[in-house]
């Protein structure tokens, strides 16, 4: 059986029947977005490692706890988000994450040769996000940089889809008066 | 100093060869997921009949008979509020578990709390009206039960003459037409 052509739900409903066969799969998927995603609510690369380690292997723990009718990726994300959580209360040093919108950004630019203005107000973006508090933040990262939908966002989060609007407005609103730029999404 | 760049699918199964990482049995999860539904049915049994309690005890003492808008202080102080607080407690127990653990937390906390707590009130004040409780009370141990509340939480004219007087006294400005 070719497992990497399956989805997500059918590769966590061959590990739930074959005792975890196939994790490595799983982990090839999603072992950057987590990092990416872990990264940003963390903002220690170090640390971010450990957490990510840690949901691949609350993954294999609990994946019999998977309801395959439901999005698997919806799912490690609410694990990791436990995780980073557990991981934010327990830690009290953080990076910017700023500085490493700023290196990602140096990159884009070179790419696509975009204006040094475009970066900079991108970077003071980064910032304003950096300031929300977890919730908002972790909305706005969601929903712009994970690209991820306000109904598995609000599976992530463990709130309702309402909310997840209501979050994202709200961390706009406070982004905008903050640094007082109008079309704020075109920076996120 | 940043550490090296680790290699996460190579501690993760290595960890899992090793065996410091154990898979759960679906069946493990059955079982939390039936415990989880039973403690929150018996949260809600349990508010329902608090509830049904703390209508049932003044009902039964006659608080309730001839409703007038000027007894409604003594109606109210008759309420074993206690029990309705108990019943708050079991409510806010059924809440929390569905929010958490029973699929809930696409529905808004308020909707959840007003839903439960409708349904616990009507249920709990319809069978307060039936004579279920007068079924429950012939029961083996029950007659000390429902005395046992009576007496610590019932309506203080179960407990003095003078309130029983007061529940019937007439009111000040009654006058005969």
């Amino acid at each position: 059986m070719n497992l990497s052509k399956l989805s997500d739900e059918e590769l966590a409903s061959y590990m739930q029947k074959k005792s975890g066969e196939g994790i490595e799969y799983l982990i090839d998927r999603y072992e950057k977005s987590l990092l990416r995603y872990v990264g940003y609510l963390i903002k220690d690369a170090d640390t971010s490692q450990d957490v990510v380690q840690d949901t691949f292997l609350a993954v294999y723990e609990n994946i019999n706890s998977f309801d395959t009718k439901k999005k698997f990726s919806s799912w490690i994300y609410r694990i990791a988000h436990n995780k980073s959580i557990d991981e934010i209360k327990k830690r009290a040093k953080t990076i910017t994450l700023g500085e490493r919108e700023i290196v990602d950004e140096r990159n884009d630019a070179q790419r696509i040769d975009k204006s040094i203005d475009m970066i900079r107000t991108k970077q003071i973006v980064g910032e304003a996000v950096e300031q929300l508090s977890i919730k908002y933040k972790e909305a706005i990262i969601l929903r712009y940089y994970e690209e991820k939908s306000y109904e598995d966002i609000s599976d992530i989060c463990r709130c309702p889809v309402s909310t997840v609007g209501v979050r994202i407005r709200r961390a706009l609103e406070m982004i905008k008066t903050k640094i007082n730029i109008d079309n704020i999404e075109e920076y996120l | 100093m940043k550490k090296k760049e680790k290699d996460i699918k190579k501690e993760v199964l290595k960890k899992i060869d090793l065996g410091e990482v154990k898979m759960k049995s679906k069946a493990h999860f059955e079982v939390l997921k039936v415990l989880w539904a039973i403690l929150m049915t018996a949260s809600v049994l349990v508010a329902i009949f608090l509830i049904n309690l703390a209508l049932y005890l003044p009902k039964r003492a006659g608080v309730f008979q001839g409703v007038r808008p000027e007894r409604l202080n003594v109606m109210l102080s008759s309420i074993p509020w206690w029990l309705v607080v108990f019943g708050a407690i079991f409510i806010g127990i059924a809440v929390y578990i569905y929010k958490n653990y029973e699929g809930g937390y696409k529905k808004h906390l308020s909707a959840i709390i007003i839903t439960i707590a409708v349904l616990v009130i009507t249920i709990g004040g319809v069978l307060a009206v039936t004579n279920i409780n007068e079924n429950i009370e012939r029961r083996p141990g029950m007659k000390q039960f429902y005395q046992w509340n009576e007496k610590r939480f019932g309506p203080p004219g179960m407990r003095s003459p003078m309130h029983r007087d007061r529940l019937n006294q007439k009111p000040d400005n009654f006058k005969r037409f």
